[in-house]
């Protein structure tokens, strides 16, 4: 198989492995600031609807698009952080996936979204080195973060919230940019997902992809950046993986994910059990 | 420096504060004893913000505390430890007390991401400065040790650093020798010294009492929320109140 029909057969799982990693770096901004939040596809669902109205209606640039399906979750998520980001865990994630379904009812009946039909014939206009680029400038994004005032303050927030604010640390503050920085990604994301697909509809931001999301994380490991964008690689690739499993293949995921779960806790990208087993094979040299 | 006037605090039906009036000078170290269950760690929660009195006033440099969120209390500059010790306990020993400089940290978001020359100046200052406060408590050689690894007694140290981090005015040390040997209490014992040679204010509550008597200029007693004497550690050591306080009390 030569390059051109390979890449015409695999180039939407291709993306789908940058954009899905994006979104799984999205849920673990808000993770690794201890908020437990799973708004993340919907603001995903609000980058791709204003990014393709823009383009399809407004014939807008496709860099101008991405720009407001970046800006406008960002702002939503502004406004509903304020409220929103006074609860915390399972009650944090009960209003954020009611924040989810509240976008996917919207999106069924307003027009300009096409309603349940959803939005057809969006222009092809993501090509991989988008991806690839918004990938990598969000990681440097995010590492220069990690590595500063503002990553610490998420990381002392999700150890111990008070001790973080007696430190002077505005807790709020902290936590709305956090949120805030999820949703952008995940609009930015869902921009560049709505240009490969051709087509969108309300039910591919529902509760569903919410969970997918926050599987991917999970899965990945959520001690560094790394975790994230392999969980979101392994969730994209295996239902296409275990294709040959037929009607066994959503088991099979569910078993794979189990297993996970049970013997790797910190998820799949672990530094500091790779760093056990070095210090083990280590002495075992020694010895 | 620090009132409290008239302070009282319910919960539910139990009164863990009564009428309480308390004054810390500048440059003191006064301390605050009782037995279990007296309402010390409340007096603490009360200055640092983490819930309001009921009744009564509290002032900080002639500035009243009250309706201030705790992180601004802070940056007034009010640093404390906790008696259940609350550290970063997955982040390393360095870098729990540079969270203690957070707000000295005056960099933007734009600078860390750009790595301006003003985000690597601070950075780099705080590590150093973190570095000293660790050999300061005596944690200095290993600042990459994860916290959570420490033992008690170096966890407390790490705490006194991470709250000095801040370079506060006032610095609240909640029990901060508990669960220590004589060696560790006695080299807190020290750095306390020396934090009062350089003029900190210290309030601390502590039931060790010859830790308390060593170190406190002033001491005050408080026995179900109400604070039953006041005076220099002779004072209260001879106070037939507070004997009949601690009356069968061990270890005290
Ligand atoms: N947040 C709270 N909610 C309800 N009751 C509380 C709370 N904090 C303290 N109390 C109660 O107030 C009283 C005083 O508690 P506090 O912790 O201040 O005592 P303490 O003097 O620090 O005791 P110890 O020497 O055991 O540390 C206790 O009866 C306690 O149960
Ligand atoms: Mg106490």
């Amino acid at each position: 198989m030569d390059w051109s029909s390979w890449w015409s057969t695999y180039s939407t799982l291709v993306l789908s492995i940058g954009v899905y990693g994006l979104m799984a770096i999205s849920i673990y901004i808000t993770l690794s600031c201890g908020l437990l939040s799973l708004a993340n596809a919907a603001f995903m669902g609000i980058g791709s609807y204003v990014s393709a109205v823009a383009t399809m209606q407004f014939e807008l640039p496709f860099s101008l698009a991405l720009l407001l399906g970046t800006l406008t979750p960002s702002v939503v998520a502004l406004i509903i952080g304020v409220p929103v980001l006074r609860l915390s865990g399972v009650y944090l994630a009960m209003a954020t996936l009611g924040f989810g379904e509240v976008v996917r009812v919207v999106a069924l009946n307003l027009d300009i979204t096409g309603g349940p039909l959803g939005l057809n014939g969006i222009p092809l206009l993501t090509e991989w080195w988008h991806v690839l680029l918004a990938l990598i400038l969000v990681l440097i994004l995010l590492n220069a973060l990690r590595h500063s005032k503002i990553g610490r303050a998420f990381e002392a927030i999700r150890e111990d919230e008070t001790a973080a604010r007696l430190m002077g640390i505005a807790t709020h503050h902290i936590k709305l940019l956090a949120f805030v920085l999820g949703a952008a990604i995940a609009g930015l994301a869902g921009g560049l997902n709505a240009h490969y697909t051709f087509t969108l509809s309300p039910g591919n931001f529902g509760f569903e992809n919410a969970v997918d999301i926050l599987t991917m994380a999970v899965l990945g490991g959520i001690q560094g950046l790394i975790g994230p964008l392999l969980g979101g690689a392994i969730i994209t690739l295996l239902p296409e993986l275990l294709r040959s499993l037929e009607e066994f293949r959503m088991a099979a995921n569910g078993v794979i994910l189990i297993a996970v779960v049970l013997f790797l806790p910190q998820g799949i990208w672990d530094p500091r059990r790779f760093r056990r087993w070095l210090k083990k094979r280590a002495t075992h040299v020694d010895a | 420096m620090l009132t409290l006037d008239r302070v009282s605090c319910h919960f539910g039906g139990v009164t863990a504060l009564d009428q309480v009036n308390l004054t810390v000078l500048e440059g003191q170290v006064f301390g605050l004893i009782g037995p279990n269950g007296a309402g010390k760690t409340t007096v603490f929660n009360l200055i640092t913000g983490l819930f309001p009195p009921s009744e009564g006033q509290l002032t900080f440099q002639g500035q009243s505390l009250l309706g201030l969120a705790s992180h601004h209390i802070a940056t007034r500059g009010i640093a404390r430890t906790f008696q259940n010790i609350r550290l970063f306990s997955e982040m390393t020993l360095i870098d729990n007390v540079i969270v203690g400089m957070h707000t000295h940290l005056n960099y933007l978001i734009w600078d860390a991401v750009l790595k301006t020359p003003r985000f690597r100046t601070s950075e780099r200052e705080a590590r150093a400065q973190a570095q000293q406060l660790l050999h300061r408590v005596g944690l200095g050689d290993s600042p990459l040790e994860l916290a959570g690894n420490l033992s008690y007694g170096n966890q407390r140290k790490l705490e006194i650093a991470r709250a000095l981090a801040a370079r506060p005015k006032l610095l609240l040390l909640d029990e901060p020798v508990a669960g220590m040997n004589a060696t560790e209490k006695n080299t807190v014992m020290a750095l306390i010294e020396t934090l009062h040679q350089d003029q900190l204010t210290v309030f601390m509550i502590e039931h060790d009492m010859r830790f308390v008597m060593g170190l406190c200029d002033t001491v005050a007693v408080l026995n179900f929320g109400r604070i039953i004497a006041q005076g220099s550690p002779s004072a209260i050591q001879s106070n037939p109140a507070v004997i009949e306080a601690y009356l069968g009390q061990e270890d005290t």
